[in-house]
Order: C-alpha cells, then sequence, then structure tokens
C-alpha cells in the first residue's frame, strides 16, 4: 500500500501545488469603447428573439447576482416568471446577496471564472464597471424608440463614452417622509407639490417648531432628521445638500469635471464650503440630526422626518404599519434637486451565456417585463410611456417622487471612478457631520480623490 | 568519486530510513500540510508575485510594474499615515495588555475558591466573535444612548462623544480590544508561571527574599521567553487589526483610526489597486518579520 498510497498523496500535493494561480492573464485586455459612433442604435433591433428556433429551445439555466431588499427579489422573479410564459426553456435563478455585504462581494463576483449572468449595479457605478470590463454592451437589444422613450439622465448613466451598458429599467428620487401626527399637533402642513417646496431654512424652522412642540408634550429627544444610516456616508444623500448650493449650470452642482476626474474645483468652491458649513450646523450647532445612527428613530416616533428614496413608503408600510406618515418634496437651497439611480440591471461581459441573458435583458426593459415588475414592487420606471399607465404614480406621495425626477432629477456626479469619489466624499461628510475642521477635510479629500481619479485619465 | 558516491548511497539511505521510521507521521500531517500549501503557502507567493503588477481584479488586466507599487508607498502619505495610526494602535494596546494580562495570570495561578469561574469570565471575551463584540461595543459607546454615557450621566459625570472624536476614537478602540484579547495572553503567561519549580521560590525565601524579590528575581526571568512570545503574538495581532476598525470607525473620524490593513483593503476593493494593495501587505509582513526577527535575538543574546 504505502509506494501507491504515499505516489498518490505526492501527485495531489504537486497538482494542488501547481493548481492556476489566483490570477491569470485576462482572456483580452480591456478596450477603450467604439467613440466614433455615440449610442450606436440600430435601427432594427436584432435581439436574440431571433436566435435559430432550435437553439432557443434548448434548455438555458442563468444566475442574476441582486442585493437583498426594496422589494427586488419579488419584482425580479415576477418578470422571470413572465418570461418563463414566453421561454419555458431558461431558468434564471436569483442569487440573492444581503444588502450589507453586497458591494463587497460584486467586484468578487465580477473576477470568478464563473459570474453570473446577470446582476443589478447600482446606475452610478455602472461606467465604474463598464471601464473595467464587466459589462457586456447592451446597444444591440435596444431600437431608435425604445432608446427615446428611456429617461434620459437614466441612460447617461447607464453610458460610458456613448455606449449602453446596462438596461435603463427603473429610476428612485428622494423626499422628506414625515411623522403626520406630530406636525398636525405642531399646527403645520407641509407643502405636497414640488413648486412648494420649503427651501433648507424653512423646513428647518417647521420641523424644529415640530420638535418643541413635541417636548411641550412629554416626547423629549426627537431628532429634526434621521436617514438610514446617521450621518449618511454615501453620495446620494449628502451630495444633494452640496449640490443644492451652486446654480445650475455651476461647478458646485456639477460636483466633478466633465471628463469625470477631477474634483478640484468643483467640491471645494466658496458654494460648497457654505454647504458643509450648514451640514455641519445640522449636527454640531443646531443638534437637529444624530451624530450616530439612532435605530429605527423614525418608526418609533424619535425622528420628526427621514430622508430616503421612493420606495421607504412601502418598507414603512411593512416594519411600522401603526405610523402615520407623509411626504414631502426635498429641501432646497439655491437649485433644486433629486438625484436619480437605482440598482440597474447589467449583462456580464465574461459570462458563458451573454446573448442568452441579453435577450432577458430585452424583455426586463420592454413594457411587459416593466409592468411584470410594477405588479409586485413599486419601481418608478425609467420608460416615459409606461409611467403613464401606472395609476400608482399619478397620485399622492409617490407622485411626489415622479414630478422630483421631471422638474429636477440628475444623475450623480458621473465618472468611473464613482466608487472611489462616493467612498472619499461620503468619509469627508461623515467627519464634518462629526465636527471636523472643514477646511483641513475637505483639502485631503479633494486631495485624495483626486489622486485616485488619475487612473482613469 | 568513490567518496563522493559513498556519501550519496549513506545520504539516501539515512533518508530512506528516516522515511520508513516516520511514514505514518508524513500521512498524517499530509492533509495539513496540503492545506497550509494551498490556502497559507500559495496565497503568499501569489500577493509576492502581484505586488510587483499592476492588477486590476475585475478585469484581470495585469501589467508589469517592477518596483512601482513599493516607490510608490514609499512617497504615499496615506500609507505613512496608516503606519503611524497602526503603530500608535500598538504602542497603546500591547503594553497594557501585557500588563494586565500578567497580573491577572498573578490573580489566578494560586488556587482559591471561585478561581475557574474568574478565569472563565476572564476568557469569555477572547473566545467571542469579535465581530459581534465590535457591534454590542460600538453600542455602548454611542453618544446618544450608549450604556457608558447611560452611566456617566447617572454619575453626574460629563458624557464622551467617543468613537466620532478624534481624540477618543482610537483609545476607546484600545480599550475595547485589550479587554476582547487580554485573557489569550493571560493563557500564556498563567502557563508559563505554572512552569516555573516551586523549589527555587522556596530556596529564594530561605535566603530572605521578599515577594518583591521573588517576582523581580526569579518570576520575571524565568517568564523571558514567555513574554517575548506574547509580545511578538501580540505586535502581530495588533498590526493586523481591521474588523474593529471596519465595523466601529471605517478608519475615521478625520482618518485617526485608518489603520494599515483598511487601507489595503481600500485599495483592493474600493480603489482596484490590487497590486499596490498587495505591495503594502508585503511591506507590512517584513516589517512584522524583522520586528520579530530583532525580538527573538535580544531574547537569545540575553
Amino acid at each position: 500500500m504505502p509506494k501507491r498510497l504515499y505516489l498518490l498523496l505526492i501527485l495531489v500535493l504537486l497538482l494542488a501545488a501547481c493548481a492556476g494561480p489566483a490570477v491569470e492573464e485576462p482572456p483580452a485586455p480591456v478596450e477603450e469603447p467604439e467613440v466614433e459612433e455615440p449610442a450606436p442604435v440600430e435601427e432594427e433591433a436584432e435581439p436574440a428573439e431571433e436566435m435559430e428556433e432550435e437553439e432557443m429551445m434548448e434548455e438555458v439555466s442563468m444566475r442574476f447576482f441582486i442585493p437583498d431588499g426594496g422589494g427586488r427579489p419579488d419584482g425580479y422573479n415576477s418578470v422571470i416568471d413572465a418570461y418563463r410564459e414566453i421561454h419555458p426553456n431558461v431558468t434564471i435563478e436569483l442569487d440573492i446577496v444581503p444588502f450589507g455585504d453586497y458591494y463587497g462581494q460584486l467586484p468578487v463576483m465580477w473576477a470568478s471564472d464563473n459570474p453570473a449572468d446577470l446582476a443589478l449595479v447600482d446606475s452610478a457605478d455602472i461606467q465604474s464597471q463598464a471601464y473595467n470590463g464587466a459589462l457586456a454592451p447592451l446597444d444591440d437589444i435596444f431600437t431608435e424608440e425604445d432608446m427615446a422613450d428611456f429617461r434620459p439622465g437614466v441612460v447617461s448613466e447607464a453610458s460610458l463614452d456613448g455606449v449602453l451598458y446596462a438596461a435603463p429599467f427603473g429610476v428612485t428620487t428622494q423626499g422628506v417622509f414625515y411623522n403626520v401626527d406630530m406636525f398636525e399637533a405642531a399646527g403645520i402642513e407641509p407643502p405636497r407639490e414640488v413648486d412648494d417646496a420649503w427651501t433648507w431654512s424653512e423646513y428647518i424652522e417647521n420641523t424644529q417648531a415640530v420638535i418643541a412642540n413635541e417636548a411641550a408634550n412629554g416626547n423629549e429627544d426627537v431628532w429634526g432628521v434621521v436617514y438610514l444610516t446617521n450621518p449618511p456616508n454615501i453620495d446620494m444623500w449628502t451630495h444633494l445638500v452640496v449640490r443644492s448650493f451652486g446654480e445650475k449650470d455651476s461647478p458646485t452642482f456639477a460636483g466633478i469635471s466633465p471628463d469625470g476626474t477631477t474634483s478640484a474645483g468643483y467640491l471645494d468652491t466658496p458654494e460648497a464650503f457654505e454647504a458643509y458649513e450648514f451640514w455641519q450646523s445640522l449636527y454640531v450647532d443646531l443638534e437637529f440630526a444624530p451624530q450616530a445612527t439612532v435605530p429605527d428613530a423614525f418608526q418609533t416616533n424619535k425622528a420628526a422626518t427621514m430622508i430616503s428614496f421612493a420606495a421607504w413608503g412601502s418598507v414603512l408600510d411593512i416594519i411600522a404599519p401603526d405610523l402615520n406618515w407623509g411626504v414631502t418634496p426635498l429641501p432646497y437651497q439655491v437649485t433644486p434637486i433629486t438625484q436619480m439611480g437605482d440598482f440597474t440591471p447589467v449583462v456580464s461581459a465574461n459570462g458563458s451565456q451573454v446573448e442568452e441573458a441579453k435577450a432577458f435583458m430585452q424583455f426586463l426593459a420592454s413594457t411587459e417585463g416593466v409592468l411584470a415588475y410594477n405588479a409586485a414592487t413599486n419601481m418608478i420606471p425609467a420608460r416615459i410611456s409606461v409611467l403613464d399607465q401606472l395609476d400608482a404614480f399619478s397620485e399622492y406621495p409617490n407622485k411626489i417622487f415622479v414630478d422630483e425626477m421631471i422638474a429636477w432629477g440628475v444623475p450623480r456626479p458621473e465618472t468611473p471612478g464613482h466608487a472611489i469619489y462616493n467612498s472619499i466624499f461620503g468619509k469627508m461628510m461623515v467627519d464634518i457631520a462629526q465636527g471636523a475642521d472643514i477646511q483641513a477635510a475637505v483639502e485631503a479629500a479633494v486631495l485624495e480623490i483626486d489622486a485616485q481619479l488619475a487612473q482613469f485619465e | 568519486m568513490k567518496s563522493a558516491g559513498w556519501n550519496r548511497g549513506s545520504v539516501r539511505s539515512t533518508l530512506l530510513r528516516a522515511l520508513k521510521q516516520y511514514r505514518s507521521a508524513l500521512v498524517l500531517v499530509l492533509p495539513a500540510l496540503i492545506g497550509l500549501s494551498v490556502f497559507h503557502l500559495w496565497p503568499i507567493i501569489e500577493s509576492v508575485r502581484v505586488s510587483f503588477f499592476d492588477y486590476n481584479l475585475i478585469s484581470r488586466v495585469s501589467e508589469w510594474e517592477g518596483l512601482g507599487n513599493y516607490t510608490f508607498a514609499a512617497q504615499d502619505p496615506l500609507f505613512w499615515r496608516t503606519i503611524k495610526n497602526t503603530a500608535l494602535f500598538f504602542l497603546l494596546k500591547v503594553p497594557v495588555q501585557m500588563v494586565l494580562a500578567l497580573l491577572l495570570a498573578l490573580l489566578v495561578r494560586v488556587p482559591f475558591k471561585g478561581v475557574g469561574f474568574i478565569r472563565t469570565i476572564i476568557l469569555i471575551p477572547t473566545v467571542t466573535s469579535m465581530v459581534v463584540v465590535s457591534v454590542i461595543w460600538g453600542l455602548m459607546y454611542h453618544p446618544n444612548s450608549g450604556l457608558i454615557n447611560g452611566i456617566l450621566e447617572t454619575l453626574s459625570l460629563p458624557t464622551q462623544k467617543f468613537l466620532i472624536d478624534t481624540g477618543q476614537a482610537m483609545p476607546s478602540l484600545v480599550v475595547m480590544t485589550i479587554w476582547k484579547d487580554v485573557g489569550f495572553n493571560m493563557i500564556f503567561f498563567l502557563a508559563g508561571l505554572l512552569s516555573i519549580p516551586g523549589s527555587y521560590y522556596e530556596a529564594a525565601m530561605l535566603d530572605g527574599a521578599n515577594r518583591w524579590q521573588l517576582f523581580r528575581h526569579i518570576t520575571i526571568p524565568l517568564l523571558r521567553g514567555t513574554t517575548v512570545f506574547v509580545l511578538i503574538t501580540s505586535m502581530i495581532s495588533a498590526f493586523k487589526v481591521f474588523t474593529p476598525v471596519f465595523l466601529m470607525t471605517k478608519g475615521g473620524p478625520s482618518s485617526v483610526t485608518r489603520v494599515i490593513v483598511l487601507y489595503i483593503y481600500e485599495n483592493a476593493f474600493i480603489f482596484n489597486k490590487m497590486g499596490y494593495a498587495a505591495a503594502i501587505s508585503v511591506i507590512l509582513a517584513l516589517i512584522l518579520l524583522i520586528a520579530s526577527v530583532i525580538q527573538i535575538y535580544f531574547r537569545s543574546r540575553s
């Protein structure tokens, strides 16, 4: 026995040692996408629908990587069911990742030898993922009519150098959720139309009156505003405050250079510093918002308002069914703004079934696909024509989010290094909220952002 | 030639004899060796290799950089800042932790009623998950609703900001990690104390030595080996700190708790600079290796 066993074990050891390195030569280098023909949209869509019939009838099994929450699993399962009615040979399994693990697992998923065929990517990160070669171009699955029907800001975020890399599917915007009972008790009625939106000072003044009224009635320690995490550390929540301090075409409003590689001159303008001082005053001087997360503050009557995304209402109905909540448009300083964005479906460039995945993507972003999703979960569709068919968005409170999107909606600052920008900017805003020296914090952040974004020049 | 042939034959027969003698042991350790090779040795070799490349995790494009990542680290102020923060964490934590661990070991060395219970209490944090401990201590440190500020308020003392204050964040992390790790160090000191023969103390007492002299001239010298071991392992552990920082401060406020491993994580998974992250990992490993060799050298000299 021994000799053969030893030989076998030695062989196993050698094989293990000789196993392919984690880092291999890439199958193909990332190339700059074609830019000569911006958004090369085909006259007629030639999607995978035209694949050979026999090929279509082969059993196809795909994986779809999505973060949990926001009603996404229900929504996408609803679309998959509708797709399988037309293509019974196609099976799509959702890889549902806990939201907290999603951002860490996504790059590892892309780097694996067997990436998911489809995935959801935060719309602001699409350009970054496309730049790194993770995403398949989707220009060829949408017609000119389709492209004209998609909301322009969503298409812009989903494109890099004129090439579309994600299916314009849904949009989310932000609003102020308020405790109706508290505001009624104080005799204050927040605006319900975007044209009547409060400025930041009006919003703070009114909310402070609510807090004072609550304190007078024995409900002490009520915060003026909370976010999902406090202070918020992502630009979805923080940057809209800063951008609002600038004029519409100003560097402050843009937040980054047109080529997406420079923040100096955009994050350190006099208007931006004014915004940072305002932001710090909310946390330090006024003690209007908590400097560390207070779990469930809004749901437990410990916060008068909460700034959150459109789908938060559906979440509140489940987690706090007795809470009497309302929505008012986002406050503004100089320019009203809401930042559009959502988890957006993409096709993996390195997946084994790119064409099949694109065929599903085409269905997903179609009128039928969007309606199937909305049958399960409310989502503001990126398709303008479908929005008109959904009654839920023509009524309060959802109408506020739609009106904001139409009147004020812009994408977050567009850069292929958005994850880097977001991470550093988010930390800077947390530091400012926690009382850091504003000048030093901004200088350090701008320096670090620009040093990191230099890799995309 | 004859001599060489004789030597070769001798070596061969010695090896065969050793193989025969230890073959059962070899078979038993082989699975562990395979695991060690695949999950430890190979990644270390790969990290060194990747550190010479500009490697993109997502696209997998890797371009030869030579020593570029290392020279960049030498000029990167953030790298030096994270080294400084990590060294501060080590200096604040390890000496206090070692002294406390030794005192606790001295306390529980002598058998008395309830010593088992006290040992268990001291060891509970050690066996608790760092993630759980970090989350709970994060809640305890909460500036508005945390347990510690609640106690301070009850005692009419001023409340503190702990993790959100630039001056308090690092000490707050240090206190939590000492509480978590002191039991682990205590075990080694306890083992060291129990291995000192009682006859040494008896002889010294007969010569009239007092308690302090016993401790100073017998306990401390005979614990030197244990102390060096604890110092090396604690230093490595302190330089590798990540979980409590990631969960409790994310390196803030104002980067005062941004330690080296967090910076490696940021470069690898946020800044998408895997080659640079690997280079910093190699530098960190070299720093720890050199520090360990120095400590072992001084121990052997003394």
